[in-house]
């Protein structure tokens, strides 16, 4: 195993007590048990408190725009599928603003693996009501309460087509980081929602409040469908664990291309083009 | 007696098979060694409306369809009330009477009503062979060489089966036949030149995708929109045989996002659009510029703002491409002026994008990308590929690459993921020379200079105005006004006006040629297809020239050369 150590960069300017914390650990010990190469490896993010991870983890990255990390990501993989892309953000990037390329790398299930961390609160631009958020729920954008009901990203994700869907938190980072390494080595799209609480402008959605409202799951065969979707519509109880996994052929491997071109190989004026002319006789 | 150049309109309802007829048209005068110029005119619908399609052949090079036109094919009552007028003296309106029969009030052109709807039902059982059938009769009436019509009309059907093969044959020999009733165009001459081999038949559209792949473009992604469909299209079918991908991503933004993902995993990578998917990409397009990452991405002008009329051309989107988005931002915007320049623009974007690591930007309009030109067969041996400071190996083993480090041209070496000792951040926020995230006043202010400096050591490898001719009195344009203004410049000299014809070509950064070209002008007539002059104040902004008359138009329709040429004559008082 590698020293989790070679995974360090740039010290976190989160709040002190943030729950991103415990995701950007837990995907450090996830790379290491992995042995990801640093150098193999892509951690694209949108914008957001969550998406500054890839400032604090040692590995290519791209910081792109709020709610474009996943096309960005399918891009890069598509060019470059020995690549290991990793895509993080949190729930106004995944479920918000960015919910069009969600939905659609799930059901081009391209291989890739994408952590939500999900506070139910816009953070970075200090606390403003989010996708997730409680119907009902007061902040600085919604006084009188939220009136719309939360969108239930990983039951969005199910329908979408995805074939690994798993929940942590990341006040448990045994389990969350074993979640992100399954996720990683899962041949596929994989979603790992993550529940991470914001302890600055979130002081309903605590640690506490996440512990009562969340379970484990327990003898739960993920490969269940028909289980899984009642796990993921119960919006009372949040399942925490693998919650659902299927083996389906990737992106990838459907595409009609007779060969992968390789980035890194010499680029020469294509001269086959002359084959095409007949067409233009 | 009008010798080797002939217009043909064929109009008819949408379904009707115009542009299939159209296309033929084109075939066979390429086949016969004429040049073409065509242009499409058709509602953003399905079935139902009206659509005409105009092909002109003709042994002179031409990049337009011209003022008038020889020959109106008629399908239907539309066609004639509105391009009855185009017909010119001496010339033909060929009407299909099977639906209606209305008055015509024309004397100076010869009329010729024939129901070839309900002949093709009887003598083939298909009515929409009618325009097949059209094909006999312009070839009996004008001479063309019957048998290079059978072939052109043998190999446009080739992929079909044997049975459709026979029946349009078939149609062209009734066609032949039925014509045989009226007295030929004998005050016109179509000769067979022979065929150029060395030429292609092909539209702006076609070209670019040509030219993309010829780079070694590997990566399309793409929001079907009309008018750059096409070039999605052509490398879907194109690029899996070379390693590549074609993608129809879920949205005008997914598709940028995708390109530039791409890109930056070290694969030309491209997008293609048109206005309104150009409007949504802008932000990406930022990102490009921030993060230094090359994309080309095709911007087909329509008609505006909107969705405006989307069959239509306009160009309206000069300050768009050229500042579209918020910030400060590096570009590349270059504007092809006909097909053939589309191929080289298209090949050479890639180039530029690598070698200065920023978004390059084609701006084409509808008329180029649909226009159907005769080209001149590629010169592949003279192109060169270069990918300026893209490092595939890094020999020097610090733990962070200092992905954005300050240089003289300010163009910084660029590893892609996967290269051993070039570990780098990447981001749209500002940043420092190993892409931290900084928001420190000395770096802020080094950065945007790097950053833009590169807008001025590309100048010399963009592309400068085209002059043609000389004299105090100027034409000045881009893009597809070439056809019209060669035209109107023709028209002219003819009574003896000289004008010296500026075609702008780079419109970002914006080249100091323009202002040496105007230097001893006293006049110059801006030709362009928008409201306000975009180009005219863009040229009045860099150089200060300001003695300008404005040849202006934004019905969506193409220009007529004499529309330039009369409008000079008038202004100059001749």
């Amino acid at each position: 195993m590698i020293d989790v150590k070679l995974y360090d960069k740039e010290t976190p300017t989160w709040c002190p007590g943030c729950g991103d914390y415990g995701v950007l650990t837990a995907l450090k010990r996830a790379a290491a048990n992995l042995e990801l190469d640093p150098s193999r490896t892509v951690v694209v993010t949108g914008i957001g408190c969550s998406s500054k991870i890839n400032s604090y983890f040692y590995s290519y990255g791209i910081h792109t725009l709020h709610g474009r990390a996943a096309a960005v990501a399918e891009g890069i993989k598509l060019a470059n599928p020995d690549l290991e892309v990793i895509v993080a953000g949190g729930d106004g990037d995944a479920y918000a603003i960015g919910t069009e390329h969600f939905v659609h790398l799930a059901r081009r299930n391209l291989d890739i693996a994408y952590i939500v961390m999900d506070n139910q609160i816009y953070g970075l631009t200090k606390g403003q009501v989010s996708p997730t958020s409680e119907e009902g729920f007061v902040t600085i954008t919604t006084p009188y309460g939220s009136p719309e009901k939360p969108v239930n990203g990983p039951l969005l994700a199910f329908s979408a087509g995805a074939t690994y869907i798993a929940r942590g938190f990341s006040g448990d980072i045994v389990q969350l980081s074993k979640l992100i390494e399954d996720g990683i080595r899962h041949k596929g799209f994989a979603l790992i929602d993550v529940l991470s609480p914001c302890v600055t402008w979130n002081k309903i959605n605590t640690y506490d409040w996440y512990k009562a409202h969340s379970y484990q799951l327990k003898d739960h065969d993920p490969s269940n469908k028909a289980k899984a979707f009642q796990i993921l519509s119960d919006e009372d109880h949040l399942a925490l664990g693998l919650i659902y996994k299927k083996e389906e052929k990737i992106y990838e491997e459907k595409l009609p291309r007779k060969f992968v071109a390789n980035p890194f190989q010499n680029i020469e004026v294509d001269k086959s083009i002359e084959n095409i002319y007949e067409e233009f006789l | 007696m009008k010798r080797n150049d002939l217009a043909v309109r064929i109009g008819g309802q949408a379904g009707d098979g115009s542009l299939a007829t159209g296309e033929l048209l084109s075939k066979f005068f390429r086949r016969n060694g004429f040049f073409v110029a065509t242009d499409k005119d058709f509602p953003s619908r399905i079935r139902g409306g009206h659509t005409s399609y105009a092909i002109r052949g003709a042994q002179k090079e031409i990049f337009s369809i011209g003022d008038n036109i020889d020959v109106l094919l008629a399908f239907d009552e539309d066609s004639i009330s509105l391009h009855l007028d185009e017909i010119e003296s001496g010339g033909l309106l060929i009407y299909d009477n099977s639906r209606k029969d209305m008055d015509i009030e024309r004397k100076d052109i010869r009329m010729y009503k024939m129901p070839l709807a309900n002949i093709a039902k009887d003598k083939i059982g298909l009515e929409l062979i009618k325009n097949t059938m059209a094909l006999g009769v312009l070839a009996y009436l004008f001479n063309f060489n019957e048998s290079l019509m059978r072939e052109t009309i043998h190999d446009s059907y080739k992929n079909k089966s044997e049975k459709i093969i026979e029946e349009n044959i078939k149609a062209f020999e009734v066609g032949l036949e039925h014509a045989k009733n009226f007295q030929k165009m004998e005050n016109y001459k179509i000769e067979n030149l022979g065929v150029r081999e060395d030429t292609l038949l092909l539209m702006g559209n076609e070209a670019i995708g040509l030219g993309a792949m010829a780079a070694g473009c590997k990566f399309i992604a793409a929001y079907p929109i009309t008018p750059a469909s096409d070039v999605l299209e052509f490398l879907s079918k194109h690029l899996p045989e070379r390693g590549g991908i074609a993608i129809q991503a879920e949205s005008e933004i997914a598709a940028i996002n995708m390109a530039i993902g791409a890109g930056y995993a070290g694969m030309r990578s491209m997008a293609v659009t048109s206005g309104p998917g150009f409007d949504l990409k802008t932000e990406a397009l930022g990102l490009a510029s921030m993060i230094e990452q090359p994309v080309v991405v095709l911007d087909a002008m329509r008609s505006g703002p909107s969705t405006g009329m989307a069959t239509k051309t306009e160009q309206s989107d000069l300050f768009h491409a050229i500042y579209g988005g918020h910030g400060e931002k590096p570009r590349i915007v270059i504007a092809p002026g006909n097909v053939e320049e589309a191929f080289y623009f298209s090949f050479h974007a890639f180039n530029l994008a690598e070698k200065y690591q920023v978004p390059v930007i084609i701006l084409s309009d509808e008329l180029i990308s649909w226009n159907k030109q005769v080209v001149k067969k590629f010169k592949l041996d003279g192109l060169k590929i270069e990918r300026g400071k893209i490092m595939l190996k890094i020999e020097s083993q610090d733990r962070e690459f200092k992905r954005y480090e300050f240089t003289e041209d300010g163009i910084s070496p660029r590893p892609i993921p996967g290269v051993k000792n070039g570990i780098h951040l990447e981001t749209g926020d500002e940043h420092d020379e190993y892409g931290h995230i900084t928001e420190k006043i000395p770096n802020r202010n080094k950065m945007m200079e790097k950053r833009m400096k590169r807008m001025d050591f590309m100048k010399k490898d963009l592309f400068p105005s085209i002059v043609q001719g000389e004299g105090n009195i100027a034409i000045v344009g881009l893009g597809s006004t070439q056809g019209p203004i060669m035209e109107a410049i023709e028209q002219l000299n003819e009574r003896n006006v000289n004008v010296k014809y500026i075609r702008i070509r780079t419109l970002s950064p914006f080249l100091d040629d323009v202002k040496d070209h105007l230097k001893n002008v006293d006049l110059a007539f801006f030709v362009e297809q928008n409201y306000t002059g975009q180009l005219e104040n863009l040229v009045r902004l860099y150089t200060g020239f300001d003695k300008t008359y404005a040849i202006r138009k934004y019905d969506g329709r193409s220009f007529k050369p004499k529309m330039i040429s009369s409008k000079i004559l008038e202004v100059l008082g001749k």
